[in-house]
């Protein structure tokens, strides 16, 4: 038997932005002035994500407690965890890394 | 009339004051004071209405003395492109070194903070003719503020302010919005006009007020004045003058984005939009749709009765 491993990415968010619930948004703001759009506005999907990504979190982690949250196709629930993951890292603010599992 | 066209300058002169200055915006006091008890401190005359005694208790004080600059070192923790770099500190002090010059080739100042933000030191590099220490140098002075107000419940924001029977109307926008065009139109209805460029918001004990400034703008009169804040407009021309109130979410997202806030710690940043929260609970927000005549002033300062607070 040929002993494998499986390759994984997990993710996390940088400490370069800031979130907070303001007036009932979700607000992620970025910290450094040079920043071309110092504001974003999350859904609350993604606020809860962004709150989980607090810790090193793979797609099918983020996309389990989607499923467990609100009832979503597993398959559904990762698409829209990829999509969310997408924007983050075209914002910088989360990072990426390589595990084996 | 006061208010100059915008873009035309006007000659001012500077002052000194030896060993000890102290200056006042909204309601942070901060004291530049001498190493050796004689450095004399310089200021532009448009900033002497914010002198304030020296035993005015102090938000922040600074020891200052001109030499060579001892540079920090260690990584960058921001970098403004060529006019600044700030490092800090594991403690929470942080080491900010201004440049100017041509192309800001030159190291002017070196900006000491405590991890405490109420003390400091402050050197200036010997690069200035008259041996005084520039204690309204820019950007170093609205550094100072924009920072301490991110602490103490305030925020700097590009706003004018018109003060009419003891209440303060804030016109907010970006460069060519309308400020100073409005704040013309305000004083020679008769309001007193402490700043058309930049404007602080608190808050005080509970209330939320509104106060000049010294900074930017094309008014000569500046005034530290402030005022119970009444409402804030953001600016917009139109062919024809109304309001449109603003729901708080949507106030606080377009005052944030208008604000002179460097977002360079976490802490200050939530400080800040708790602040602009507390504001738009207090205050209705609104846009004013105008056209530049005393009419849309007039509707701005009489719209109080009528519109009701923001959403």
């Amino acid at each position: 038997m040929i002993s494998g491993s499986v390759d994984t990415v997990e993710y996390r968010r940088r400490d370069n932005y800031v979130y907070r619930l303001t007036v009932g948004e979700h607000l992620l703001v970025a910290l450094h002035a040079r920043s071309d759009e110092p504001l974003y506005a999350l859904t609350p999907t993604g606020a809860q994500l962004w709150e989980r990504l607090a810790e090193w979190m793979s797609v099918d982690q983020l996309a389990d407690a989607l499923v467990n949250e609100y009832e979503l196709p597993v398959d559904e629930a990762r698409q829209d965890v990829r999509d969310f993951l997408d924007q983050l890292a075209s914002l910088n603010a989360v990072e990426s890394r390589a595990t084996t599992v | 009339m006061t208010v100059l066209p915008r873009g035309v300058g006007f000659a001012t002169s500077k002052v000194t004051y030896p060993g000890v200055l102290s200056l006042r915006f909204g309601h942070l006091v901060i004291r530049f004071r001498a190493e050796d008890g004689e450095t004399p401190f310089s200021i532009e005359e448009t900033h002497i209405p914010f002198v304030v005694p020296d035993d005015t208790p102090a938000d922040l004080e600074l020891s200052c003395r001109i030499g060579p600059l001892q540079l920090p070192t260690g990584p960058i923790t921001f970098s403004a492109g060529a006019s600044w770099d700030l490092r800090r500190d594991a403690n929470g002090g942080e080491d900010i070194v201004f440049r100017g010059g041509a192309n800001f080739g030159t190291d002017v100042w070196h900006l000491r903070l405590d991890p405490s933000f109420r003390t400091g030191t402050l050197t200036e590099a010997p690069v200035m003719p008259d041996r005084a220490v520039r204690a309204d140098g820019y950007p170093l002075l609205e550094y100072i503020v924009t920072r301490l107000l991110a602490r103490h419940d305030g925020v700097l924001i590009h706003a004018s302010t018109a003060i009419v029977e003891g209440g303060a109307y804030v016109f907010v926008g970006h460069s060519g919005a309308g400020k100073s065009t409005m704040a013309a139109i305000a004083e020679e209805a008769g309001a007193r006009i402490p700043t058309d460029d930049r404007t602080i918001l608190t808050i005080q004990d509970g209330a939320a007020f509104a106060w000049g400034t010294p900074w930017h703008g094309s008014l000569i009169r500046k005034s530290p004045d402030g005022a119970p804040l009444e409402r804030i407009y953001f600016l917009e021309k139109a062919p024809a003058d109304r309001c449109e109130p603003l729901p708080r979410a949507r106030a606080v997202k377009e005052l944030f984005v208008r604000l002179i806030q460097p977002r360079l710690h976490a802490g200050e940043v939530h400080d800040t939009l708790e602040v602009l929260e507390r504001i738009v609970e207090r205050v209705p927000v609104a846009i004013l749709y105008f056209r530049p005549t005393s009419a849309a002033f007039a509707l701005a300062i009489g719209a109080k009765a009528e519109t009701g607070p923001s959403l």
